[in-house]
């Protein structure tokens, strides 16, 4: 019955008439609705299209996509170091977790790999009619399930190696679709729960509600608003996860919204207040992590959003059912009734379209999108490595200006809590980086830099979630460096390996290895594409700079560098750089023109050769010499594999606590248990002694607490498209990609107040303050225009003794943007006297450890050439090293006018612990630990 | 901030073990809670109860005592750290039969997942939210027993959170799924593997009595006769380790 308020199928008798303000509703493009929170791919999913064939009825439908595809191609053309770099691995990264709390329960009989994937989201929107002993108490109004095209593509996906597969290969035949494997008829079992029970208690919010709608519900047919979400409405809804186990399958998550339909917001199915809507979505138990972490950050809003749709068909409906309304109006009969049932179907249509563009790109940007690892600083060299790499970048792509500076200072002073907003509470401030920029390659070592200021590191033991086969991945594959073929790639490799050059010509060799054909990138789609393959291919073959790896069968296996030598003809077809890429690429300042000069003369043996055993990497017989390796870690895109240590802690806790409990006897002399003597208030109690075994207290930190999952942060590397649920990430350049960016500040103000106006109006006791200002920062850095600029969103909120619990609509007071920098080198830091100060501090800070990085690879460099009689020339390469560096310290003094001191030359025999804990003393300097 | 913020955490957050009762339907067994310091706990130990009005299955039973006077009604640990370890956890931990602050909310939510809900007992967790009952992640399990209804009976542990905001709740749920849920796990295998035992046992020492099997199909009312926990596990000091992991869950999540 309530069912056909929705179908479009509804036969309205009553004759009414439209508001003119809901007849301008039609003309309303469906696609407007999206959502920039959650829209993380609308250029491939909003097809228009689909909607055609979009009818309303109880079927599922399916409806291919290709988001998740869209997203891997953000990570192609990755060079195995800088995967390292970013993201603690070299190995593809699988977008799920095959091990939590859920699936390794469901598979202590059956192995995991034999059960089968569950594929396809399935919106599903019902309703009870509050009659129990009717058969047609439920009704389905809606049933849709979406199906990612992706899985079909994998053989394909096999053979390059992108940085994202989807999970096991070998299993595709045995996809099943979500709709197909429960039926309505359980389904509604799951949701609505057994048919007898009691009512649930009618809350103050209820109550509240009841009165404001009968006041409102009227003149919310008119108001279509979308952006309007009354809040009080959404007081009275609860939620549920849950998680239904099918034999031989994935588990399957259900999550549901369900609401009650007042009876003064529809007398004409009024069932004493029983009657419910409820909002289902059914997917993969893999994307558990997903929905929870994004829960609060986008899930919520989705359902009230469509929540607030469905309540507007209760309404409208309501409206057309009210003789008094209908008395008003003066339109003809039919024209009113398919008026009406087209508004209806536009909402529920509208749902769907929100579903497929807002709701699933959301829920596959948490489990897809391939976070940041942040390497503890302890770990190994990596600040060796992090000032190895400031160092390059400042004599590529830095000019007298030291954007460098001014950026790390910037971020140091306002941007070291970016990932704050990831937990609770976050006090109302919402920050981002974004980096803009139409070269990956350039754009991932600026998120490297960036990324090692912000001091919230992996804190758990990384030796814990490293991969079994490092041993063998990392060693140095002796059947390719024997191979002829290979040969010629080291000598290419030694000629070529400054970071981030552009080879000028073409070099002839060949590879052993599988040739690869070239494939077009479909994220640079924009007839750039070859641009990006050469600067990709430079950065590879110098990536061994990148981290210093002294493996080069790794290069070898690069798929950048494979995708780009054609087929059997072993030449390499590079055009010269475009001359826009020389607009982006080195800015213009006399280092980065002394660089690019001799990284175009390979020839030059003496640099290059020096620049390597700077970033002591191609030569093979520094692998055991204290050399930066970085193991891979063992992840997915959103979650270390840590899983086994979570239960392997839990499981010596449970011993010691639960199985070593020993058999005793309360009465007994020396015993650790006792009986506490009852008083007036309360009876006996007995004590229980939280020590076990020889005293060993179970809060003991180190045994029995548990090793806390930790969730890597959102940051992210160069993606093709803007994702506003991370806080660090780089997008190519466009028009749009600024307006974007507000947008999305935009909407962060929304959301927080109506997240704190919906905690106000509960009647719950919140402890958490209010804040009073909700602020949204971005902090954007074109590296195109050179520019460095803040963008800043603000809004006030009531105050909390206010007597009037709603909030302020006066919206933003406050917008401004702060330009740090400029294309003409200035920068605005005259007026802030403290960025001043800290761009002073950081320059120091970094000159000195570099100062620091050059004598120690000098000393070391002074031992390879005892040690090793390849190299002959190597002090003299490395006094020109030095010089070159001297030269543009100098240079850079001019901005500042102070000259560091000079460090002390370092001791002989200087250990190589001791040597990273100098290094990281300058660094924790550097960032005021 | 941070503190208070903790201090929301702990003070709102408790476990539960219910059942339900072939009898009385969905009953709570034991809740463990938590108190700030001993006058917040003074209002969460109970005073004597009469333990008749409870069948044997809804009751939970402390470790004997020789002195018949004495009459444990709750029980209480704390964490004692000793040595350099900074982990000082000063919360009290209370574990009574029914919750003499939260009656009714406790109630509401046992009432819910027992007879609202469509529940599973396959250890598949459920977990909701709403206004009134707060976040509650749920597992269910059963136990084997021939002197109950369909020869088993239903169990529940859940976790839950109330009188905090949402966005915190879906905090603690993000962080702590994993680790409730596989904490929950080992108790509820532990537990059916006590069970296990008891069943093999009995099973061993009935092999020659041919009046006496294990369940029948279609038995008579008369028969169902309330069994506690201790007496199905073999484990007399049950509610005691029960208490205790209850205790290393909160502690961990607080």
């Amino acid at each position: 019955m309530l069912g056909r308020l929705f179908n479009n199928n509804h036969d309205n008798k009553n004759t009414q008439k439209l508001s003119p303000h809901a007849n301008s509703l039609y003309n309303n493009n469906i696609c407007s609705l999206s959502n920039p929170l959650t829209s993380v791919a609308s250029g491939s999913v909003c097809n228009p299209l689909y909607l055609d064939d979009c009818d309303l009825n109880t079927n599922p439908d399916f409806i291919n996509m290709n988001i998740i595809e869209e997203i891997r191609s953000s990570f192609k053309n990755m060079s195995d170091n800088m995967k390292i770099c970013l993201y603690g691995t070299k190995a593809p990264i699988y977008s799920t977790i095959e091990n939590d709390a859920i699936n390794s329960k469901s598979t202590t009989n059956v192995g995991n790999n034999h059960l089968r994937r569950v594929n396809g989201f399935r919106l599903l929107i019902a309703c009870e009619n509050g009659e129990l002993m009717s058969r047609s108490n439920h009704k389905i109004i809606f049933d849709k399930t979406v199906c990612s095209s992706v899985n079909n593509n994998n053989n394909n996906n096999n053979n390059t190696s992108n940085t994202i597969n989807s999970n096991t290969n070998d299993n595709i035949n045995f996809n099943s679709n979500i709709s197909k494997l429960i039926s309505q008829n359980e389904l509604k079992e799951y949701i609505f729960g057994s048919p007898v029970r009691c009512g649930n208690p009618r809350s103050f919010a209820s109550n509240q509600l009841n009165c404001n709608l009968q006041t409102t519900s009227n003149s919310n047919i008119s108001n279509n608003d979308d952006d309007e979400i009354n809040t009080l409405l959404l007081q009275d809804s609860d939620d549920k996860l849950r998680v239904i186990k099918l034999p031989g399958y994935e588990p399957i998550i259900l999550i549901s919204r369900t609401f009650r339909i007042n009876a003064a917001q529809s007398p004409q199915i009024n069932n004493n207040g029983k009657s419910k809507i409820s909002i289902s979505i059914l997917v993969s138990s893999r994307y558990t992590s997903s929905i929870l972490e994004s829960w609060n950050h986008g899930i919520l809003f989705w359902f009230d959003c469509a929540q607030q749709r469905l309540s507007n068909n209760i309404n409208y409906m309501n409206a057309f059912n009210n003789p008094n309304y209908a008395a008003a109006t003066t339109t003809t009969n039919n024209n009113t009734n398919m008026k009406s049932q087209q508004y209806i179907m536009d909402n529920n249509i509208r749902i769907l379209n929100s579903f497929i563009k807002n709701f699933i790109p959301l829920l596959l940007s948490y489990s897809e999108v391939p976070r940041l690892f942040l390497y503890p600083y302890e770990y190994k060299n990596f600040i060796f490595e992090w000032f190895k790499q400031v160092k390059n970048w400042l004599e590529v792509k830095e000019d007298s200006s030291n954007r460098l500076f001014l950026l790390i200072s910037k971020i140091l002073l306002d941007y070291k809590d970016l990932t704050q907003t990831d937990t609770y509470p976050n006090n109302g401030v919402h920050k981002r980086i974004t980096i803009l920029s139409h070269n990956n390659i350039i754009a991932n070592k600026l998120i490297f830099i960036i990324s090692a200021l912000i001091p919230n590191r992996y804190s758990g033991n990384i030796s814990k979630i490293l991969s079994d086969n490092n041993d063998t991945s990392d060693k140095p594959n002796e059947k390719n460096l024997s191979d002829p073929s290979n040969v010629k790639s080291i000598d290419f490799l030694k000629k070529n390996s400054k970071g981030w050059d552009i080879p000028k010509k073409n070099s002839t060799f060949s590879f052993s290895k599988e040739q690869a054909i070239i494939q077009p990138s479909t994220s640079f789609s924009d007839g750039k594409s070859i641009q990006y393959v050469c600067s990709s291919l430079s950065s590879s073959i110098g990536s061994s700079s990148w981290f210093g790896s002294p493996n080069l069968s790794r290069t070898t296996s690069n798929t950048s560098l494979l995708q780009f030598f054609g087929n059997n003809t072993g030449i390499m077809s590079t055009p010269s750089p475009s001359v826009n890429e020389y607009d982006e690429y080195p800015w213009n300042s006399p280092a980065s023109t002394r660089s690019l000069h001799s990284s175009f003369c390979p020839e030059d043996d003496q640099y290059v050769q020096a620049t390597n055993n700077f970033n002591g990497s191609v030569n093979t017989s520094n692998n055991n010499n204290g050399e930066v390796k970085f193991e891979n870690i063992q992840r997915s895109s959103s979650r270390l594999h840590d899983y086994k240590n979570l239960q392997s802690s839990i499981d010596s806790a449970f011993d010691a606590i639960i199985l070593n409990q020993e058999d005793v006897d309360i009465d007994s002399e020396n015993n650790k248990y006792f009986v506490i003597p009852g008083t007036d208030t309360h009876s006996d109690v007995l004590d229980v002694s939280m020590y076990v075994n020889n005293n060993t207290p179970l809060a003991d930190n180190s045994k029995y607490s548990y090793n806390k999952r930790e969730i890597p942060y959102r940051l992210t590397a160069y993606s093709h498209s803007y994702n506003p649920n991370f806080h660090l990430q780089a997008i190519p350049l466009n028009k749009y990609s600024e307006q974007q960016i507000i947008k999305t500040m935009k909407l962060d103000l929304k959301l927080d107040s109506l997240q704190y106006s919906k905690n106000r109006q509960s009647r719950q006791r919140v402890k958490a303050s209010f804040p009073t200002f909700i602020t949204s920062k971005s902090l954007i850095i074109s590296l195109p225009t050179r520019d460095v600029k803040e963008f800043l969103l603000e809004k006030k909120l009531t105050s909390v003794d206010s007597p009037q619990h709603q909030l302020q609509k006066g919206s933003i007071i406050k917008q401004k943007t702060i330009k740090l920098s400029h294309s003409n080198s200035k920068f605005n830091t005259v007026r802030n006297q403290d960025l001043q100060n800290m761009v002073n501090h950081v320059e120091n800070c970094i000159n000195k450890g570099l100062c620091f990085v050059t004598q120690y690879n000098t000393m070391r460099s002074n031992d390879h050439k005892n040690s090793d009689t390849v190299n002959t020339n190597n002090d003299d390469k490395f006094s020109r090293e030095r010089r070159s560096y001297n030269i543009t310290n100098t240079n850079r003094n001019s901005f500042i006018h102070v000259t560091p001191p000079p460090p002390p030359p370092l001791p002989e025999d200087l250990s190589e612990s001791e040597m990273n804990r100098r290094i990281l003393e300058i660094f924790y300097q550097l960032i005021n630990i | 901030m941070m503190h208070s913020l903790t201090e929301d955490i702990s003070l709102n957050s408790f476990i539960t073990l219910a059942h339900f009762c072939d009898k009385h339907g969905p009953k709570v067994i034991q809740i463990t809670q938590v108190a700030r310091n001993n006058n917040d706990m003074e209002s969460l130990l109970l005073p004597d109860y009469p333990t008749d009005s409870y069948c044997d299955s809804c009751l939970i039973k402390f470790p004997e005592v020789k002195d018949k006077n004495v009459k444990l009604r709750s029980m209480k640990s704390k964490f004692e750290s000793t040595g350099s370890d900074n982990h000082e956890d000063t919360h009290l931990y209370i574990s009574t039969q029914y919750s003499a602050t939260r009656f009714q909310l406790l109630s509401s939510i046992i009432k819910k997942i027992f007879s609202e809900e469509t529940m599973l007992y396959n250890e598949s967790p459920l977990c909701f939210y709403d206004n009134e009952r707060g976040l509650n992640i749920s597992l269910g399990f059963k136990l084997q027993d021939g002197h109950s209804r369909g020869n088993e009976r239903r169990y529940c542990l859940i976790f839950s959170i109330t009188n905090t905001s949402q966005k915190l709740c879906s905090d603690i749920m993000n962080r702590h799924w994993d680790f409730i849920l596989t904490a929950f796990n080992k108790e509820v295998s532990y537990i059916k593997e006590l069970r296990k035992k008891v069943i093999d046992k009995q099973l061993n020492e009935n092999r020659d009595n041919p009046l006496i099997s294990m369940g029948s199909y279609l038995r008579g009312n008369s028969l169902k006769i309330p069994k506690n926990l201790t007496e199905l596990t073999g484990d007399r000091l049950f509610f005691m380790k029960l208490h205790k992991w209850n205790t290393y869950m909160l502690s961990n999540i607080c």
